[in-house]
């Protein structure tokens, strides 16, 4: 992996920007932009006298040695599985996609409000990789296509104005429209036009008022890339900027009731209020992250920063004589094979096998969805560390909290400010701290009480199946 | 005024019998309320264990249905509870503690514990076994094994493979081996009258030359969970017991033995809350599909043969290799098998002691568990130890996110990711992917590993593991996190002591990463495997009562 190059690159090198005039610097203007913004955000947050340890790799390189800390996770939204169970997780991966009217997750309200986003379409796939699923006429899967690009990529492409943190317009990019036209019409459709690709209007969000794309720019919801195909990933929480917003957020060390900081991934995404605690992802980003924070470390995002499948575990993937199948039928289409900086893929079996992908058994099981593949794929970023100790960072007191239905007892809601309550009906997690060291008795006996009524609600002849998990 | 005292008054004002249901710890009014186990229902091989120094494994295939019911009728008095093999282990150790330490010779017990296949139960249980959720479950070891790497054919195995799979296991411990072998033989016996037909039985035993340790020489089952759970009415008679004291905090209510994580019991037996995201609060109750398998247990059985020549040559081999390179001078046999395995021999952990041995530790159970990887690791006060009033005096483990001291393939990182984080997420996965572990060692010891070898490399491990979930715990691990190099964390690489890379191209090689004194890195990597599967079979290990009523009714 190259060092800096003195500029941020685009996600897995990839080459599309290299022949626009002005793009490789428009990007990299645009990363080291968010960057600076969540810098700038990160130390509104700090205690006073504390420097913030995320630093940009391009204007502040540090000296010495750097320990790189890849942080993978499962491709598979673990909220579905929490939620719905297998194979109601799977069903609906594979088959479900929601108007940005609406939120998968049902602790969160809507991502936009009005008519326009109810025709705009997203999958619940949330852990920065999303898949389509192709049938034949026998409802066999053929074919399944697997994406980690990031939307900003896309809209660069076209040549927008990038977004800033704040969903203002801000980053200007030169583009090539022909290149996304070009881009589509191989990888999803001949039919693709330009038109397709662009906002007709402007997209408005009723609630705030803003601008969120507007008219003539690339839509990231269209439908080659959702209704009718998969180019990159649509999940609004599924962006770049996202990314590099977590990876320095997760950089504040947070306590509760106690002194002792936070560490428990799920406690940390709680009590900072830094994501969604019950993916894959983000409690072993910010976990992963603040683990390096509280050695002291400075840190940042390697280049090129992206989100990336990083493999698959096709062991026990069993073609119909019971063969493994080779590892060519998950076959690399965009992104950096060789350094697992993968953008795109697609597992299918080539037409010389006489056989489809739905013929093939993973652990003596058919493949009826495209979960059953996700599941086994790692997506990933790519910390950096260096001059351990230099940073001495005071904690601060958390800043949200998530709450817990015992209708739902393994579903931590979308964390809270720490200054609110819980509905009546619910408990806060993690009231003792978060850190299994130092960490005081919990505050109140409120989760014990819960704890009660649910296990006297087990006891019952026939409890509700929302408390039970099926194993 | 006078008071009459409780139960509990009496009880504590009676310490010294602690053959007794007892207090086992502080009394902390914030700990979380703990379901009541039933004790005289689920198997005693599940909690406590049976802990026996001699196993018999024995597999039976039922012929002839009705005979089957009428065997097990007769079975089911012998089938230890664990009402029976705590209670056993409670009388054990209180004589043990007046004999000043000495084993008690006249002691001794026999237990039994039985399982059955899903062939098993279809044949006694009819429809109602096809409510079984567990896929693995229902498809069989066989079916499953090449998903977790294994290599082997399962047609060769000993037991278990296609055509040879049990209805039946019987796991038979005990302390008297002459009394033991009456006890299976009459169980034998008694099921070959009825139609129960022996396929096969092994025997396990605990290394004599070293107790508790298996094969390759390491101590075994050092970290186990502790699940949690109350014995009786006394409210604070839990069955781990509780040695932390209540002025450490929360650690008191996280933790039985210092590092042994409470995990709420639905992870190891159905009609119990599982795990939730807060290890404080009651997860979902854990179902398996049919009414009657509430105080039921999956049992994964696996004969694992270790070749121990194979494991300390490549160990002698790479470390005279590596300790030519900066950063890993001194390198030993003994120091690169630790690493990749996480504890030296005598199970001391190498996040605590990494350079060296240091046997007192790895004999301690108040300190062979106590680390963390996430944040250094502080002294924790114990709860009313009077021997132990200087508390741990060992090296504390320091802070280790990358795997710098303790290598993240080091297999008890790959299986138990504490207080980090992993490629599930946060720590649930910490609690609820834990098994609960009761396998014991096959064959003699080879005492020298280059030496000739009389058994011809006939041993090995019994694995015998009870959990809630085949697919989710047992699979998942073995699948997932021991045979992947990825997961659960980087910079990782393969389980070298137990990982099987069954990808495809990678010609099952399997390499780690390694640090160095200065942050050098080295990947010690080999194609040659260690364990084979040699044989295993998925069961579920039925309560008293649904073997009664549903099994044998």
């Amino acid at each position: 992996m190259p060092a800096s190059s003195g500029r941020y690159d685009p996600p897995a090198f990839m080459t599309d920007f290299d022949d626009i005039p002005g793009q490789l610097e428009a990007w990299s203007n645009a990363m080291s932009g968010w960057v600076d913004e969540i810098i700038a955000q990160v130390e509104q947050q700090l205690a006073p006298g504390s420097p913030c340890q995320f630093y940009n790799l391009v204007t502040n390189p540090q000296p010495g040695p750097l320990l790189e800390q890849e942080v993978i996770w499962a491709a598979f939204p673990k909220m579905l599985r929490v939620l719905y169970g297998i194979p109601g997780a799977f069903e609906l991966a594979d088959d479900k996609l929601y108007p940005l009217s609406q939120s998968s997750d049902p602790s969160r309200a809507p991502f936009y409000t009005g008519p326009i986003w109810d025709t705009l379409f997203y999958r619940p796939l949330d852990e920065y990789c999303e898949w389509r699923v192709e049938k034949n006429d026998a409802g066999k899967i053929v074919r399944v296509t697997f994406t980690s690009e990031p939307p900003e990529y896309w809209q660069a492409l076209h040549g927008d104005t990038l977004a800033d943190m704040n969903g203002d317009p801000k980053y200007k990019t030169v583009g090539d429209p022909k290149k996304v036209l070009d881009l589509y019409r191989e990888l999803i459709s001949p039919d693709v036009t330009l038109d397709d690709l662009r906002c007709p209007i402007d997209f408005v969000d009723q609630t705030t008022g803003q601008t969120i794309y507007f008219k003539g720019c690339y839509n990231p919801y269209n439908k080659w890339n959702s209704t009718h195909g998969i180019m990159h990933l649509g999940q609004p929480n599924n962006s770049i900027s996202a990314e590099v917003g977590l990876g320095a957020l997760a950089t504040v060390i947070f306590h509760n009731a106690t002194t002792a900081p936070v560490v428990i991934g799920e406690a940390l995404v709680c009590a900072g209020r830094l994501g969604g605690p019950n993916r894959t992802s983000d409690p072993t980003i910010s976990a992963t992250v603040n683990d390096l924070a509280r050695l002291g470390a400075a840190i940042t995002l390697r280049n090129p920063v992206g989100l990336y499948m990083d493999s698959i575990n096709l062991t026990g993937f069993e073609d119909p004589s019971g063969q493994q199948i080779p590892s060519e039928f998950f076959k690399v289409v965009r992104g950096d094979e060789k350094n697992r900086l993968i953008e795109r893929a697609v597992f299918e079996v080539p037409k010389s096998e006489g056989y489809v992908a739905g013929d093939i058994k993973v652990a003596g099981v058919p493949i009826r969805y495209g979960g059953q593949i996700a599941e086994n794929i790692k997506i990933k970023l790519v910390g950096v560390g260096s001059s351990i100790g230099k940073f001495r960072n005071s904690s601060i007191p958390a800043i949200g909290q998530c709450c817990v239905s015992p209708a739902q007892p393994l579903f931590l809601r979308r964390p809270i400010d720490i200054a609110t309550s819980c509905d009546a009906t619910m408990y806060s997690a993690f009231a003792w701290g978060g850190n299994p060291q130092g960490s005081s008795l919990p505050p109140s006996r409120d989760q014990l009480k819960m704890a009660n009524a649910r296990l006297a609600a087990a006891a019952r002849p026939r409890p509700s199946l929302a408390r039970h998990r099926m194993r | 005024m006078v008071t009459t005292p409780t139960p509990t008054d009496l009880l504590r004002q009676l310490p010294k019998f602690n053959a007794m249901p007892r207090h086992t710890g502080p009394n902390v009014p914030q700990a979380p309320p703990e379901p009541r186990l039933a004790i005289d229902e689920i198997q005693g091989n599940v909690f406590p264990g049976f802990n026996k120094p001699t196993t018999y494994f024995t597999a039976f295939r039922i012929d002839d249905i009705a005979g089957a019911k009428a065997w097990l009728t007769l079975v089911i008095p012998f089938i230890a509870t664990v009402e029976e093999v705590l209670a056993f282990r409670r009388l054990f150790s209180a004589r043990r503690k007046r004999l000043g330490g000495a084993k008690p010779p006249d002691l001794v017990d026999t237990n039994t514990n039985i399982g059955f296949s899903f062939e098993g139960l279809r044949k006694l249980a009819g429809a109602s076994a096809e409510e079984f959720q567990d896929q693995g479950f229902r498809l069989g070891l066989p079916e499953r094994a090449a998903r977790m790497g294994d290599a082997t054919d399962p047609k060769e195995w000993v037991i278990g493979g296609p055509g040879n799979i049990p209805d039946i296991l019987l796991v038979t411990g005990g302390d008297d081996e002459d009394i033991l072998r009456a006890r299976v033989c009459a169980l034998t016996e008694e099921a070959e009258k009825r139609g129960v037909v022996k396929v096969w039985e092994e025997v396990g035993l605990v290394r004599r030359d070293l107790p508790g340790h298996e094969h390759f020489g390491f101590e075994d089952g050092v970290s186990q969970p502790g699940p949690r759970g109350t014995l009786s009415d006394i409210p604070d008679d839990y069955l781990t017991p509780r040695y932390i004291d209540s002025s450490a905090g929360v650690e008191a209510l996280l933790y039985g033995l210092p590092g042994q994580d409470l995990v709420w019991p639905g992870e190891f037996v159905f009609g119990y809350p599982a795990q939730g995201p807060d290890p404080l609060v009651a997860g979902p109750v854990a179902s398996a599909g049919p009414a009657w398998a509430a105080n039921g247990t999956y049992l994964v059985f696996n004969r694992l043969r270790q070749d121990v020549k194979a494991f300390w040559t490549f160990m002698t081999e790479t470390a005279a290799e590596l300790a030519t390179q900066p950063g890993f001078e001194g390198m030993t046999p003994d120091k690169l098998a630790a690493h990749l395995v996480g504890r030296w021999k005598s199970g001391a952990p190498v996040a605590r002691t990494p350079d060296a041995d240091e046997p007192a530790l790895g004999q301690d159970q108040y300190a062979n568990n106590h680390f963390f990887y996430g944040s250094n690791t502080g002294k924790v006060p114990l709860h009313r130890m009077p021997n132990y009033a200087d508390g741990d005096s060992y090296p504390d483990a320091k802070s280790d996110p990358l795997g710098l001291t303790c290598p993240m393939a080091a297999h008890i990182r790959k299986v138990n990711t504490r207080d980090v984080s992993n490629d599930q997420g946060g720590t649930h996965a910490t609690y609820a992917l834990r098994l609960l572990r009761r396998g014991m060692p096959f064959g003699l010891p080879l005492e020298d590993p280059f030496g000739p070898d009389p058994e011809d490399g006939n041993r090995g491990l019994m694995w015998v593991s009870y959990q809630s979930s085949i697919v989710d715990q047992f699979e998942f691990l073995r699948g997932n996190w021991m045979g992947d190099a990825k997961p659960p964390r980087m910079p990782g690489g393969d389980d070298m002591i137990v990982g099987m890379n069954g990808h495809p191209g990678e010609d099952r090689t399997r390499t780690c990463v390694l640090f160095g004194s200065g942050l050098q890195t080295a990947n010690p990597t080999t194609k040659n495997e260690w364990i084979f599967q040699t044989g295993g079979g998925y069961f579920f290990s039925p309560s008293i009562s649904a073997m009664r009523e549903v099994l044998a009714g």
